[in-house]
């Protein structure tokens, strides 16, 4: 008991020291030296900025934790589902997979005026614009999964005249599993970053604000604290997201634990 | 018409195979392996013995010579209903299965009666003493209760045929020594007919009632040893005079044709 205590005391004191040591210096330097809040205000003025626009930055994390939630899992599901499809033949996987690299490849600012034509202003857009980023890893590593199958399974399956349909339930599906939770820590944080940047870009004119129009917003009215105030909350919000995520991960693959 | 109870199992009649390439991979094999007939395949690495094994199992096709099996094409005969069993160079186990549940696959993939599995996986682990680990993940267990669970697993439904790869090519040899006389155990009492593939002299004089030497590749049976040893066989046999000298007799064999 004293020891798991010890140990995390071990694993979290250097870093929770260092963060200490950097916001006295930050302190320390920005009081001495009078520096403008619009430029670098002091971290006491932040956590002020904060406590002020508390009510704001829940609600804001709220609807773009929403907005990276949908968008992740829809990317989750509708990779997995092309996977699927990309598993069964090479002329699909080669049919396919140019456009596959497009969503890879297409910067988000090119075709945001296409989502807005298409979509609107707001949520939706920003769950797309989220969901866009998030799938692409998702892809390539559940097609590698079901493709990387020990050739011996292959021939065991064989044996036994198993259907194309067994194939794929009962040896590639389960075999892609750690493949598809690798690819979805990648896309998880990518969802968060998509919705964040999509915010930016497609997520104003809305009724409810997220954390990216309100970072936009703060930096117009050079209100710096509060603009602090909302990238903590974005950092916060993708930090839980990669611990959920992770430990997640850990319950899943102990089954898949390697021999 | 001649009774096909009373036909050889497996006819291989001039048997080759060349890969593109080309690669011979084997070539001019003949042999048969009567019903409930136990044989050994020895020869150098690389020779082609693993080749002769798939071709069997119907895993590939010959490219010239006849061969067949219950006196169809391998493949037919697979998908025909004869059931084969095959225990490969190591385990071979679904990480993610458990370990009943591994001996399951081959009965789902058969489609045989859901009603059926618990009695035969019961059957199964009680073969080979392993009950206590039905629940288990095969990264649990030893390599050697790996290999058990290998060998039951092939041995659920019930084989007329058992091929077997160089199954305990990676275990010790104390280890190596039990599973062979666990090997002729199930032999004696489920009366399948087997093609056993090693490159251990001891072991194939052991186990079989015919030893067959391969030669370097392309692979080609050259000598036929008849294995005198009355049934069933004792650890003790190991030690005999004329245990020694049968095994010498193969092994002179090999190093004759080895480059």
């Amino acid at each position: 008991m004293r020891s798991t205590l010890w140990k995390g005391v071990q694993w979290l004191g250097p870093p929770l020291g260092l963060f200490i040591v950097v916001l006295i210096v930050w302190q320390l330097t920005t009081s001495l030296f009078h520096v403008p809040t619009y430029l670098f205000p002091s971290p006491w003025m932040v956590f002020q900025a904060a406590q002020e626009k508390r009510q704001d930055l829940l609600q804001a994390l709220w609807i773009t934790g929403s907005a990276a939630s949908l968008g992740f899992l829809s990317s989750l599901c509708a990779g997995f589902v092309i996977s699927l499809a990309f598993s069964q033949s090479p002329l699909i996987r080669r049919s396919c997979y140019p456009y596959a690299i497009f969503l890879q490849t297409v910067p988000i600012v090119a075709i945001a005026p296409l989502i807005i034509n298409w979509f609107g202003f707001g949520f939706r857009s920003v769950v797309i614009v989220s969901f866009m980023i998030g799938l692409f890893p998702i892809i390539t590593n559940t097609t590698t999964g079901m493709l990387a199958v020990d050739r011996r399974f292959l021939e065991l399956f064989e044996i036994y005249n198993a259907s194309r349909w067994h194939l794929l339930w009962k040896l590639r599906v389960p075999n892609c599993v750690p493949f598809l939770v690798a690819g979805a820590k990648t896309s998880s944080g990518l969802s968060v970053i998509g919705a964040i940047v999509g915010e930016f870009f497609v997520g104003f004119g809305s009724d409810s604000h997220g954390l990216g129009y309100y970072i936009m917003l703060s930096s117009g009215q050079l209100k710096t604290d509060v603009l602090f105030a909302a990238v903590l909350t974005c950092t916060l919000l993708g930090l839980s997201v990669f611990v959920l995520i992770n430990l997640v991960s850990q319950l899943v693959l102990q089954r898949w634990n390697t021999q | 018409m001649a009774n096909p109870a009373t036909n050889p199992l497996v006819a291989c009649d001039n048997v080759g195979l060349t890969f593109p390439g080309p690669v011979q991979a084997l070539e001019g094999t003949t042999f048969q392996l009567q019903r409930g007939e136990l044989v050994s395949v020895v020869g150098p690495s690389g020779c082609g013995k693993s080749t002769l094994l798939r071709l069997i199992a119907g895993l590939i096709a010959n490219t010239s010579g006849n061969l067949q099996v219950a006196g169809q094409s391998a493949m037919q005969a697979r998908q025909h209903g004869l059931h084969i069993g095959f225990v490969f160079q190591d385990a071979t186990l679904l990480p993610w299965r458990t370990i009943q549940d591994n001996i399951r696959l081959p009965l789902e993939l058969l489609k045989i009666p859901r009603s059926e599995h618990a009695t035969r996986i019961r059957e199964a682990l009680e073969l080979v003493g392993l009950q206590d680990f039905a629940h288990a993940l095969p990264n649990q267990l030893s390599g050697g209760m790996r290999m058990r669970v290998a060998l039951v697993r092939a041995l659920v439904t019930h084989p007329e045929l058992l091929l077997l790869d160089e199954p305990f090519g990676a275990l010790d040899e104390i280890t190596r020594q039990r599973l062979n006389e666990d090997l002729l155990a199930l032999w004696r009492s489920q009366k399948w007919s087997g093609v056993f593939i090693t490159h251990n002299v001891y072991e194939a004089v052991f186990l079989s009632q015919r030893v067959l030497v391969m030669s370097p590749r392309p692979g080609r049976l050259i000598a036929d040893v008849p294995i005198p040893f009355e049934f069933p066989r004792t650890p003790e046999l190991r030690g005999t005079a004329e245990f020694a000298k049968l095994a010498a007799e193969v092994s002179s064999l090999l190093r004759r044709i080895s480059p």
